[in-house]
């Protein structure tokens, strides 16, 4: 039974989903669909099958933050980028899009998978080392039933 | 990354027989490469997720690069013409802030890695513009003897 959480009130479960990793906990997923005339609150969704929705936006912000920050070296000028923000914006629903992207890229999603999730897998012998990161963040979200 | 994509972000690029030497890479990053370092992503932001020489200030000051690059043994000099028994680095920048460097090569021109994009092999003041600024400090290490 997967539950549906409403942006607004979701910081309680927001409290680290992964906190306990098993793939038998009830990990919300799916944004429900609205009724004509209903309110049109934001809902936040996370889990292994993201939204087709959240997929789209995130494609298109990761285009984006590609684009315009690709030739700049400056961690604080890839992670204000607005795009970027933006995408930590998105909540836990984007943590399993942004390991999956992390996986085949090895992009600058450390920042904005630090800020949602509040873990740093990453020791601090291994900072820099982009690859090793990677794989860091990789393992850990295998561990969290998120890849 | 197209060459006319480089040149559409660099004009001067269209005056300079430039060329590609590398796939984009996000591993390492201009800072690294002009220390000669293509294994580190140098940031000396406090984000605890980069590396930074221990004992340089944690920003963007061109004072900050250069002293970072004082820690694998580069120190101020003048001009950019080349010394065979030195290796030379140049920081670009604007107001005061580092915004990218290049190490010279053997051949007297630079060489630079772009962000998360390509390394090039380009003349010193072709990346200079918008986006990276102008050249506002050069530094020099001894090339070790073998």
């Amino acid at each position: 039974m997967r539950k549906e959480v409403k942006a607004g009130n979701h910081h309680a479960s927001r409290a680290r989903p992964w906190g306990k990793p098993s793939r038998n906990s009830p990990i919300p997923t799916a944004a429900p669909r609205l009724r004509a005339g209903e309110a049109s609150a934001p809902v936040v969704s996370w889990g292994p099958v993201p939204a087709p929705e959240l997929q789209a936006r995130f494609e298109d912000l990761s285009r984006r933050w590609r684009e315009e920050t690709e030739f700049h070296s400056a961690a604080s000028a890839l992670f204000m980028h607005r795009a970027y923000q933006e995408i930590i914006g998105l909540g836990p629903a984007v943590v399993p899009l942004l390991l999956a992207d992390l996986e085949k890229t090895h992009d600058h999603w450390f920042w904005a998978l630090r800020a949602i999730t509040g873990e740093n897998p990453v020791p601090a012998e291994e900072r820099g080392k982009v690859e090793r990161m990677a794989e860091r963040w990789v393992d850990w979200g295998r561990a969290h039933g998120l890849l | 990354m197209t060459e006319d994509w480089l040149k559409r972000r660099f004009p001067r690029l269209a005056d300079d027989d430039f060329r590609v030497t590398s796939r984009a890479t996000t591993v390492y990053n201009c800072v690294g490469w002009a220390a000669e370092d293509d294994r580190n992503w140098w940031s000396p932001e406090d984000f605890e997720l980069y590396y930074w020489p221990e004992g340089a200030p944690r920003d963007w000051s061109v004072d900050a690069w250069a002293a970072a690059f004082a820690t694998v043994g580069f120190e101020p000099c003048d001009g950019a013409e080349l010394e065979p028994e030195y290796v030379r680095i140049a920081i670009y920048g604007r107001a005061g802030n580092a915004l990218h460097a290049a190490r010279q090569l053997p051949s007297g021109r630079w060489t630079s890695k772009l962000g998360k994009g390509v390394d090039i092999e380009h003349e010193l003041h072709s990346l200079t513009g918008d986006t990276y600024g102008e050249v506002v400090h050069l530094m020099r290490r001894r090339i070790a003897l073998s």
